[in-house]
């Protein structure tokens, strides 16, 4: 499971924005000892060792579309499990995840079309979509328990890193204040879906663990 | 002549109730916003017979809904953003609710 949390941070941190984020300190030192130029974004499978560059302010711009591709890797996911999975507290997750981030998505549309602001696209937009696409890949091969539990567990370590970025990346550098309001808003849901995601993948470890034990 | 002769019956029929008629206060109207994932306030203190008004400022849908250790029942169902749903208590004692959407909020009305 540490290696299945750590590859949104991997794929984040490919894109050059999660250089503050909470439990990256290997790359913050990487950061401030040798910044490079930016790169572009890659999977979840690039390696933990790549080097770290030193990532610009992303635009308000930009903060739009990254906030919508954030949402939308979500909501998909979220399809996927009501698709695959039969376990009811999955499907309820996967149920609300659907439906909160389709609201923020639609609320962040209103909110740029509003401010006249156009989605731009960055390496980090680009890496959240790429990297929701790789996710799905690996998640529609599995089934049953085994993709209840990789849902799960992908919903707990895809909320850390996207509330990582919200909280040192895309709020401070959001110029409109009402961009910078509607991101501090979200935030709490986020916070709210990371524990929801907490308590199922909780559940199912130890469900997991009760049926080992009752094998012979 | 018929609006004194109401005045009248009025007071008569406070002066016959034992409780008195200004003792017993109007029904009140609360409120409670939704808003960042709380509900503001969590804790609110009512009277039977008052009404609460939910207002839902998140951009997703919330419930007020009663938790099951509640003497009263109530469940607003989806309240979409910028939405507002309403009950009035009927009945006393404490009320914990939840969103069911949720699980990590939570509030509770007192009503004496």
């Amino acid at each position: 499971m540490g290696m299945k949390n750590a590859s949104w941070r991997i794929s984040l941190a490919a894109a050059g924005l999660l250089a503050a984020a909470p439990g990256c300190k290997q790359r913050e030192e990487r950061a401030a000892a040798a910044p490079a130029p930016a790169v572009t974004a890659e999977s979840s499978a690039a390696p933990p060792s790549a080097p770290a560059p030193a990532a610009p302010a992303p635009s308000d711009a930009q903060i739009a579309a990254i906030v919508v591709a954030a949402n939308q890797v979500d909501v998909l996911a979220g399809q996927l499990a009501l698709e695959k999975s039969k376990n009811a507290q999955v499907r309820e997750l996967a149920d609300r995840m659907v439906t909160d981030h389709t609201a923020v998505n639609k609320a962040a549309v209103e909110l740029v079309t509003r401010l006249k602001v156009t989605p731009e696209e960055s390496d980090l937009s680009r890496a959240l979509t790429s990297g929701g696409a790789d996710k799905r890949s690996e998640l529609q091969r599995l089934d049953g328990d085994a993709f209840d539990r990789a849902y799960v567990d992908n919903e707990v370590a895809y909320h850390e890193a996207v509330i990582g970025v919200l909280k040192t990346q895309l709020v401070p550098a959001a110029q409109h204040p009402e961009l910078k309001d509607t991101l501090v808003g979200v935030q709490p849901a986020f916070d709210a879906h990371l524990q929801h995601a907490r308590m199922i993948q909780a559940g199912l470890a130890g469900a997991g663990a009760a049926a080992g034990e009752a094998r012979p | 002549m018929r609006a004194p002769a109401l005045g009248l019956l009025l007071a008569l029929s406070c002066a016959l109730a034992p409780a008195g008629c200004a003792a017993r206060p109007q029904p009140r109207t609360h409120h409670v916003e939704i808003r960042q994932m709380r509900f503001v306030p969590a804790q609110l203190d009512v009277a039977v017979g008052d009404t609460v008004v939910w207002t839902n400022h998140d951009v997703m849908p919330h419930t007020a809904t009663t938790a099951p250790s509640s003497s009263e029942r109530f469940d607003s169902r989806s309240i979409e953003g910028r939405g507002t749903w309403s009950f009035t208590v009927a009945t006393a004692g404490e009320h914990p609710y939840v969103c069911t959407f949720h699980p990590t909020m939570q509030g509770r009305l007192t009503a004496r």
